[in-house]
């Protein structure tokens, strides 16, 4: 950890309000694209995003000071996300979906050839407890069982999601592709 | 596997860089949490810290009003082993007389006179006159004369008085109802030595009054259950901005919104009801003087007539907006633990009473939901329903009268110094009215 930010730590520890404010400016972009993909609109981002910077700021002092301050920080926030997910009946009976029938898809790793905010649109398009495993499993980099842990739910259910996430994710992308070959043929 | 980890890793890669800029609200809600968190703890620990206090207070004069009580038990055995001799009359008045002054405790007082064999307790318990002194009567186990012992209102017999009436060879009184002056000069006989001194109020009283070699006493201090129910009123205010686009020109009747709109809103909520219930310690500060302190939890409530809702895009996020036609009727209600504070003066007797003024305080933390006219950030006017937790304040004054058992009935006005809610627009303050009684769970 660059000594700038162990002294951002320490004022944040301290109440400072200028530090508080700088340490989330430092991270709230990142922090942002992370609460993003989790949930279904901006605004939910932005309330996760609020959420676990609170949680920050009164949890500092469990900070060792050891490990990397980006990974304990976007672990509060993936933790939040998961918890407004929970909490928020909208989306109770998403989390629960029932397992959609599997995707065939033809070639099981893709090139991307796509805008990053499209990928993460597409993640986002995922049913939600698709979505959430995929983003544990694939971007955070979590174990299956890992998640199976995190989310309480069964390993076999967190397998089955994640390949169909997986799954619906590439037949995603192959449209896209074809889309756009379309478009520069025409 | 190793196929698989090449799609996850140019996600891993792509999305891991995504980075969005938040809308400046964001940081604005979390500073203003921040702020509220670090306020609320200090409130907490504020009020620990009262609890705390109280609770400590509540222990220590528990603890010493009970080793009082042990003490004097111990002297009354020591009492009863070291002073049979007659010829030491004086000695033993004396001792006799300092554990009276220290106890009035039935069971110590009747160790004590047992120990002299010429007399013994009668009354099953000692009574209290109307000048607030107790009297205990006495027999003389040979020859059956009574006597009356009479203690002040500090349970004091005046030594020098003991000692004077020794001198004269004992004043016995032929009545166990409280002693006159009269009565006193009239029964005036020759007893054996150890006999007890019996004192007329205005003797006591005159003797206690002028004779500063009295040792003072540890003062006693009595617990009381506290109940009380009363009334409860609100006036809020509001201060709103000249541009409210609720018209208000309709809105004379009663409840919810009079005034106009052009700065100032009254929102007149109907007169509810308060109960209160705690613990109050009571300690005699001097003749005239007491102190009360304790803790007690106070609810109130009240009902508020305000427009329905008007539906409208217009609606805020904040609340609902209201319109002024058909009513509706809202309940406030509070939760309120208080830490109340009293003095209560001795302002004279009146039939056959004696009266106090109180007065004092109340500080507390309530928990308060309450229906409340405000203004949103687009000038419109609504009603919204706010929880709110905050610390309280309200200072009192009233009147009280002791009964023959012990019993305290007053009547309290209560003024709330804190607002009604911690908003910069809405003034308000309640006003309550009490009507108690307390029990004496330990006199």
């Amino acid at each position: 950890m660059v000594t700038s930010e162990k002294q951002l730590i320490a004022d944040c520890l301290d109440g400072n309000h200028t530090a508080q404010k700088t340490l989330y400016q430092l991270y709230a972009n990142k922090m942002l694209g992370i609460c993003y993909r989790y949930t279904k609109t901006l605004e939910d981002a932005e309330d996760v995003l609020q959420e676990g910077f609170i949680k920050v700021f009164t949890r500092i002092h469990q900070f060792s000071g050891e490990g990397n301050f980006t990974s304990w920080i976007t672990t509060i926030m993936v933790n939040t996300a998961i918890d407004y997910l929970h909490k928020r009946k909208k989306y109770r009976k998403d989390l629960n979906l029932d397992d959609l029938p599997i995707y065939m898809v033809s070639d099981d790793n893709p090139d991307i050839n796509m805008d990053t905010k499209d990928l993460v649109e597409h993640i986002r398009n995922l049913p939600l407890s698709y979505q959430l495993v995929f983003n544990l499993v694939a971007i955070e980099g979590y174990s299956q069982m890992e998640v199976a842990d995190i989310l309480k739910t069964n390993i076999n259910t967190i397998r089955s999601r994640y390949s169909r996430a997986r799954a619906m994710l590439i037949v995603e992308i192959k449209k896209n592709e074809l889309t756009q070959l379309n478009a520069y043929a025409k | 596997m190793l196929m698989q980890n090449k799609f996850e890793d140019i996600i891993k890669q792509q999305v891991g860089e995504f980075q969005l800029t938040p809308n400046a609200a964001v940081w604005e809600g979390i500073e203003a949490k921040i702020n509220k968190k670090k306020k609320r703890r200090i409130a907490f620990w504020l009020w620990s810290g009262l609890v705390g206090v109280s609770l400590l207070g509540i222990g220590y004069v528990g603890m010493n009003t009970k080793s009082d009580i042990n003490s004097n038990n111990v002297k009354a055995k020591e009492i009863v082993k070291g002073n049979t001799n007659p010829s030491d009359s004086k000695k033993i008045s004396n001792e006799l007389s300092e554990k009276f002054r220290l106890s009035t405790q039935k069971e110590t007082i009747e160790k004590a006179l047992l120990s002299k064999k010429d007399l013994s307790v009668i009354t099953n318990d000692k009574r209290i006159n109307h000048h607030s002194k107790i009297s205990i009567t006495v027999k003389e186990k040979v020859g059956g004369n009574k006597q009356s012992l009479v203690l002040n209102k500090e349970n004091k017999i005046d030594k020098e008085a003991i000692v004077d009436s020794v001198k004269k060879e004992n004043i016995t009184s032929s009545s166990s109802e409280e002693m006159t002056s009269e009565s006193k000069t009239d029964s005036v006989s020759k007893k054996d030595t150890q006999q007890l001194v019996v004192l007329n109020n205005k003797q006591a009283e005159e003797t206690i009054s002028t004779k500063d070699t009295i040792k003072t006493e540890k003062k006693k201090v009595k617990i009381f259950f506290e109940l009380g129910v009363g009334t409860f009123h609100t006036k809020a205010t509001l201060n709103v901005n000249q541009n409210s686009t609720l018209d208000l020109s309709n809105a004379t009747t009663s409840g919810s919104i009079a005034s106009n709109n052009e700065e100032k809103l009254t929102a007149n909520s109907k007169t509810g009801f308060a109960f209160n219930g705690g613990v109050l310690l009571q300690k005699q500060l001097s003749s005239k003087w007491q102190l009360l302190g304790g803790i007690r939890y106070v609810y109130y409530q009240d009902k508020q007539t305000i427009g329905n809702r008007y539906i409208s895009t217009n609606y805020t996020d904040d609340g609902y907006i209201y319109s002024l036609g058909n009513k509706e009727t809202k309940s406030n209600y509070t939760h309120s633990l208080q830490v109340p504070i009293r003095f209560n003066y001795l302002v004279g007797r009146y039939l056959k009473q004696d009266f106090h003024l109180a007065f004092g305080g109340n500080i507390g933390y309530q928990l308060k939901s309450d229906w409340l006219v405000n203004e949103s950030n687009n000038n419109y006017l609504y009603y919204k329903n706010s929880l709110n937790r905050n610390l309280f304040g309200s200072f009192i004054i009233g009147i009280n009268t002791t009964l023959k058992n012990d019993f305290i009935v007053s009547i309290e006005a209560e003024q709330a110094i804190t607002k009604l809610q911690k908003n910069d627009k809405i003034n308000g303050k309640y006003k309550a009215l009490f009507l108690k009684v307390g029990i004496p769970l330990r006199k």
